[in-house]
């Protein structure tokens, strides 16, 4: 198994987002303190990974699982008035 | 017929509403109006107390940018915003719509209606912008379903409608429309990886804009 690791920042302040929704290919974890959530997927896979937060605008990727620990970072923009 | 555009540029996502003044500037100007534009610095309480005392005869002011419960914020979101329930009555005898703007519905439209404006419409929640995605694009919805709010407003005051009547028309125009790409995103759920998130983003752009008529 990897560590798919995704690290969520405002993308205005560079603040890392705790409490925020991540799935992956409908594994749902919420970051901690760092904005972090760390996930266990198998080498070789394709996971689409989907951050939500209501106060920001969504964020989706795919990520290929190509060595044993991917880090992706998601930069949120604000998306209400 | 004349209408003052206050369109702040400096705080995300405004950039994206500013964008949209401009293109509200070119719908209103094609039925026919004059446009003042307050644009991006000039969104200070100074500036606009100069406009709304050198326009009069505005009949609409559109404000397009941040706003909380008592204010339209302007560029100065940490301060009091260019028109807060304090200074309500510079809005006095004119149509005034905090669209896209959070909150404002809260205490600003109240307020400016007892202090005379004729009308208000805004939020009673959040707003929220939409962007382009790679599968779809949301942003030309969401300037779609608030521009057909405007363009219904303008052209039935143009028309000779009253106030209300306008108002009436032209919320019912803007829900209709957002309720079109609500169900075109329940369609997408499961093909555009973000309509999730728009869906809730129309359906609270939709649910909780209200009007006020003094």
């Amino acid at each position: 198994m990897a560590q798919l690791a995704v690290t969520v920042k405002d993308a205005t302040t560079g603040a890392a987002l705790p409490y925020v929704h991540v799935e992956a290919d409908g594994v749902v974890l919420t970051t901690g303190l760092d904005g972090a959530a760390i996930f266990d997927v198998p080498v070789g896979s394709t996971r689409t990974i989907k951050v939500r937060n209501v106060m920001f605008r969504p964020w989706s990727r795919s990520v290929s699982i190509s060595s044993e620990r991917v880090e992706v970072t998601a930069s949120m923009e604000k998306a209400i008035m | 017929m004349k209408a003052v555009i206050a369109s702040p540029f400096l705080w995300p996502p405004t950039q994206l509403t500013y964008v949209m003044a401009n293109e509200l500037e070119s719908l209103v100007r094609g039925i026919g109006w004059d446009v003042i534009r307050l644009q991006g610095p000039q969104n200070l309480r100074v500036f606009f107390s100069f406009v709304m005392n050198s326009h009069p005869d505005a009949v609409l002011i559109a404000y397009m940018g941040h706003a909380g419960p008592s204010a339209f914020l302007g560029e100065d979101i940490f301060g009091l915003g260019i028109l807060g329930v304090d200074n309500a009555g510079e809005v006095r005898e004119h149509v005034v719509v905090g669209m896209p703007a959070c909150l404002s519905a809260q205490q600003l439209g109240p307020a400016l209606v007892k202090a005379g404006a004729k009308a208000f419409v805004g939020s009673r929640e959040e707003m929220y912008a939409q962007w382009s995605e790679s599968e779809h694009d949301y942003m030309a919805d969401w300037f779609d379903y608030t521009l057909t709010f405007y363009k219904s407003l303008v052209t039935s005051l143009t028309a000779g409608k009253s106030v209300k009547e306008s108002l009436e028309k032209a919320l019912n125009d803007y829900r209709e429309r957002c309720t079109y790409y609500e169900q075109l995103y329940k369609q997408h759920i499961q093909d555009w990886p973000n309509s999730d998130f728009y869906l809730h983003a129309v359906k609270q752009n939709r649910d909780f804009v209200v009007g006020y008529i003094r």
